[in-house]
């Protein structure tokens, strides 16, 4: 399989010379087409900070990330804003939907900023709700919905216009469990279904067994890596849960 | 402590403090400049010559009511421009306050006291209202210097008003009311933090407003409403146009019925415009479904209320600014134009009197020209840089109906043009009275040469059967020129005249400050004027006129008017010779002199200092008698044209001045929103960006709304002023000319448009900015 995402030894630090934190130190992994890949580690391990590296929101201080052919750490200006538009996707935390725009128009919108032909767009967003299953607060404002159902809508809009890659930071993070399950098992739905590329970034074992692969970060390198391969979810998150207590008595981070 | 949480307070949303502190600068600058208005020396200038012209009193009514009206609307306008800024002002604070309450909520929740959150708002309003006073007054002292001097250069005007002094009564007046103003914000804030419900203010910042979209259906009735409602109000203005200039108090008394009805009406049209449009906009599922249009829509229709409620604000302010600016500087530029062109010299000297014709230029007349006559008593005419002196006959056999006949009556009646002339009247309005009596001006080509230099006329040459046409006045120079086009011949006393020019020569013939010369024919020299000897054996009917510029070198204008300005008249009804004087009693002994020698008869020795007393028949006795008199007449054009030209610069500068300021007011209405919006939003062009919109996407996305909102009201402003001047133009048309007026009214809306819109640009890179900040990464955990 080829690989969609090539991180190659990239480091990001902030501050200045007196006061460096090394968000993260020479980190480097690849991401096959087609795979679900979670991202684990205890809060202030670099994780977001890795994801908006990746989301070219934020840029590198050195190294190289591939995603396609492209090393996006040499775009510039609008031609970044142009290849996060066409190739990535992205969910978040606290959502990121308008509050100005109904369900229906913000996933819509991910469509019409890629000039997506006017006819095409009703049939696509239709079709991508009914497979997370909001067809039903389509015309609700973002005020109006729970919390679930504003993540479906978010992930119904990064995935929409069939992105090479989508990015999740900590998609679960605001969600009850029971929002937190359904999400989940439409997101596994939407990779077995459509095979799309996904890298997940949490902290929570029970969102990171819907993945089929876990890296788990420490101080801003990779500590670990498990596989689920043929486990079933229980086992796998059995799993994840021994990694973490190995990682180091910070099980109070992990819920 | 508090003190100090207070500052940080104000550190840390210095954003939105920026705005808030912004507005109240603006406001603060805005409200002193208007204020310093009323200590400044134009105001004097204006209160001064205003006087001086009613003591004149050469000039109409009309002029002096708009002075008049002006005047008591000055204290109107200074009541509104209160009440837009302390709406500017609340309006910040809401939107302020509004983003800081969940952080009150905050220090609820930790255990503060609302005691002291009260003292804390308190200080807070202590500490940005001493700031933005003493920012705002800097400015405001700066730029009303700036402004005075803008006025002056752009407008090339030479108002006396042109240098500005620091007004100490408008600096206190400004602290009191803006001290009441943050009181009563203070007062708005603390009823916010009084919130009962802590989760209201915790939730605050979270709930967008969206507006309901509202109804198509509605929204066009509700803009047909208001179409009507304003067309209503210019048409019944408009009808009445006629009885506006008749007193202040009707020109206020329409205002008042005028501007409720355009506020409403705007207000209406707006929200259905912007409701119309919006769920038009909607509607239309390709162009929704394309690029950030939906956004913008939703944009658009978020902030409805408030939108519309600035846009109207803004609606008025402009148009008031426009049609206040516009008609004030057109009227003005249209009467400089005028007087240029209808009063060419400094003063003119009319003298008539009955002489027979064969005695004008004979050595038996023992009266001398003007000129000689004045010289003779010591008027000191070296005063007079040039002059020149023609005479104007007219002849019972030469009149109006030689060169008009009874279609072209009919046409001038139709133009509105026999009605500006006094002869004119209820019961003489029909052709044969009306153009029967009065003959035409008749002058030979010899005087004609005499006059042509100062009146910057052609050379002409006529042939002995020749004629040409002097005149300006709209009517008849049409019809005469058409006439002239067509060859006209007319036969006068056995001699068949042709047109020598194919067109009239526009020219004044006596003094007037409109174009209000009819006509004078120009006749070769020795052309036959009367039919028979007897005729020209009778004294007849003779106009010299003395017309000449002053010698500015040695004199200032009204001072060598004070010399000029008398004049000798005939008093029907008392029959008496009056002589009018100057002040200054060594002139007015030059005019009794030069009234002494205007009766050409040895027995005047009944005259006083003031006024020469004759028997009724003495004066007409025997048709005219062998005795005859001069009627001498001066007219200035310092006096009659200049004098009001100065008092309208005044009254321009003021318009200007005030229109400046407004201007200012409502771009800062507007640009105040869309910062305070900007704000607002900038979460969501995070969002934007984050889901891949590029920074031109973006930018433009913003750039439509924030057209939408400087756009609209410009337009409707353009409509409205529009109206209100079209009615200016048309009240104004009997005496200002309506080419001149609309040029002026287009030229002054243009620059006017052109400050507007560059205020837009400026609000807009402002913005853009904001956006541009906002787009950094912030860490959003
Ligand atoms: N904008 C920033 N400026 C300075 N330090 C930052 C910034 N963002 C993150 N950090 C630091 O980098 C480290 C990693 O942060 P982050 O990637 O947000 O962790 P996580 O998402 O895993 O909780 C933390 O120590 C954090 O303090
Ligand atoms: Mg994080």
């Amino acid at each position: 399989m080829a690989a969609i995402l090539e991180v190659q030894d990239v480091e990001k630090y902030y501050g200045n010379k007196s006061n460096l934190t090394k968000a993260i130190d020479k980190m480097s992994f690849t991401v096959e087409k087609g795979e679900f890949v979670g991202i684990m580690g205890a809060s202030g391990s670099g994780k977001t900070t890795l994801l908006n590296c990746i989301s070219t929101i934020d840029r590198v201080s050195s190294g190289k990330i591939c995603i396609g052919d492209t090393d996006i750490t040499t775009l510039k200006g609008d031609n970044v804003n142009k290849f996060r538009r066409e190739k990535l996707g992205f969910v978040f935390q606290d959502f990121n939907l308008l509050d100005t725009l109904t369900s229906y128009e913000n996933i819509a919108l991910a469509l019409t900023i890629r000039r997506t032909p006017a006819g095409e767009i009703d049939g696509l967003v239709r079709q991508i709700a009914d497979k997370l299953g909001i067809t039903h607060v389509l015309d609700k404002y973002p005020y109006q919905m729970s919390g679930g159902e504003k993540q479906r809508t978010a992930c119904a809009r990064a995935i929409v216009t069939q992105p090479e890659l989508i990015l999740a930071d900590e998609p679960t993070g605001a969600l009850d469990s029971k929002s937190a399950r359904q999400l989940m098992s439409a997101l596994g739905q939407l990779h077995t279904d459509l095979g799309a590329t996904i890298l997940m970034v949490t902290h929570d074992a029970f969102t990171a067994s819907y993945t089929q692969r876990i890296l788990f970060i420490k101080d801003g390198k990779i500590f670990n890596e498990i596989v689920r391969g043929d486990d079933d979810r229980k086992r796998f998150f059995e799993k994840i849960i021994d990694v973490q207590t190995v990682l180091g008595g910070e099980s109070s981070d992990v819920i | 402590m508090l003190s100090k949480l207070a500052l940080r307070n104000m550190r840390r949303s210095i954003r939105d403090y920026s705005i808030y502190f912004l507005t109240l600068v603006f406001g603060i600058a805005i409200f002193y400049m208007f204020n310093t208005l009323g200590s400044q020396e134009v105001l004097e200038n204006f209160y001064r010559l205003s006087a001086e012209k009613a003591a004149s009193a050469t000039t109409g009514t009309t002029t002096k009511s708009i002075f008049a009206a002006l005047e008591s609307m000055l204290g109107y306008v200074s009541v509104f421009v209160a009440a837009i800024l302390g709406f500017l002002v609340v309006y910040a604070n809401t939107f302020m306050i509004r983003r800081r309450k969940k952080e009150f909520g905050v220090y609820l929740t930790l255990g503060m006291s609302r005691m002291t959150i009260t003292r804390l708002l308190l200080l807070e309003t202590l500490i940005v209202g001493l700031f933005s006073l003493a920012a705002g007054l800097l400015i405001g002292v700066l730029f009303s210097q700036l402004m005075s001097v803008f006025v002056v250069q752009l407008f090339g005007m030479e108002s006396a008003g042109a240098t500005f002094v620091f007004s100490f009564d408008a600096m206190v007046k400004t602290c009191i009311y803006f001290g009441i103003v943050f009181v009563f914000t203070l007062l708005v804030n603390l009823l916010t933090v009084s919130e009962k419900r802590l989760i209201r203010l915790l939730n605050a910042s979270k709930r967008a407003r969206t507006d309901d979209v509202r109804h198509p259906t509605l929204s066009f009735i509700g803009f047909i409403i208001g179409m009507i409602v304003v067309i209503g109000g210019y048409i019944y203005t408009g009808l009445n146009h006629n009885k506006l200039m008749s007193s202040p108090e009707a020109l206020l008394g329409h205002i008042a019925v005028l501007l409720p009805l355009i506020v409403i009406g705007s207000l209406l049209i707006i929200v259905s415009i912007s409701g119309f449009l919006i769920s038009l906009l909607n509607l239309s599922k390709k162009f929704r479904m394309t690029g950030l249009n939906v956004f913008v829509i939703k944009q658009l229709g978020s902030k409805f209320h408030s939108t519309v409620l600035s846009m109207t604000v803004t609606t008025l302010i402009l148009t008031i600014t426009l049609s206040t600016i516009s008609g004030a500087f057109s009227i003005t530029n249209a009467w400089r134009t005028q007087i240029n062109q209808n009063y060419p010299v400094d003063l003119f000297i009319t003298r008539n009197y009955t002489l027979e014709a064969d005695k004008i230029n004979s050595s038996d007349n023992k009266v001398g020209s003007i000129y000689e006559e004045m010289k003779a008593v010591g008027f000191d005419m070296s005063l007079l840089s040039e002059y020149s002196e023609f005479t104007v006959n007219f002849s019972p056999d030469v009149p109006l109906t030689l060169l008009f006949d009874e279609s072209d009556f009919y046409e001038l009646k139709n133009n509105k043009q026999l009605e500006l002339t006094d002869s004119y009247s209820e019961n003489n309005n029909t052709y044969d009275s009306y153009f029967s009596s009065p003959v035409e001006n008749i002058i030979f080509q010899s005087e004609y040469n005499k006059l042509k230099e100062l009146y910057h006329l052609p050379g002409l040459s006529l042939k002995k059967n020749e004629y040409a046409y002097m005149s300006n006045m709209e009517g008849y120079k049409n019809i005469m020129n058409r006439k002239l086009s067509e060859g006209y011949k007319f036969d006068l006393l056995g001699t068949t005249y042709t047109p020598a020019r194919n067109s009239v020569i526009v020219s004044p013939m006596y003094p007037s400050f409109a174009a209000m010369n009819k006509g004078v024919l120009v006749l070769p020299d020795g052309a036959k004027i009367y039919s028979t000897e007897e005729i020209k054996n009778t004294p007849l009917m003779h106009t010299d006129i003395l017309i000449a510029n002053y010698d500015l070198s040695k004199n200032q204008k009204d001072q060598i008017d004070m010399m000029f300005n008398g004049g000798i008249s005939l008093n029907m009804t008392e029959s008496l010779l009056e002589v009018h004087v100057t002040d200054n009693p060594e002139y007015m002994n030059l005019w009794v002199k030069l009234g002494e020698r205007a009766v050409i008869e040895e027995d005047t020795d009944s005259e006083d200092q003031e006024e020469s007393e004759f028997e009724d028949e003495e004066i007409f006795g025997e048709e005219f008698g062998p005795r005859s008199m001069y009627i001498y007449q001066p007219y200035s054009r310092y006096i009659d044209a200049e004098l009001e030209l100065d008092t309208n610069s005044c009254v321009l500068f003021i318009a200007l001045y005030i229109g400046l300021i407004f201007l200012m007011a409502c771009t800062a209405v507007l640009g105040l929103k869309q910062l305070s919006d900007s704000a607002d939003n900038k979460e969501r062009y995070i969002i934007l960006r984050r889901i891949g919109c590029s920074e031109k996407m973006i930018n433009n996305a913003f750039l439509r709304q924030l057209l939408f909102f400087f756009l609209m009201p410009l337009v409707l402003a353009l409509i409205h002023s529009g109206s209100i001047l079209f009615i200016t133009t048309i009240t104004m048309n009997t005496f200002l000319r309506t080419d001149l007026l609309v040029s002026s009214i287009l030229f002054t809306m243009g620059i006017l448009c052109a400050i507007y819109i560059s205020f837009m640009i400026v609000t807009w890179l402002g913005c853009k900015r904001m956006i541009h900040d906002v787009s950094k990464p912030e860490k959003t955990e």
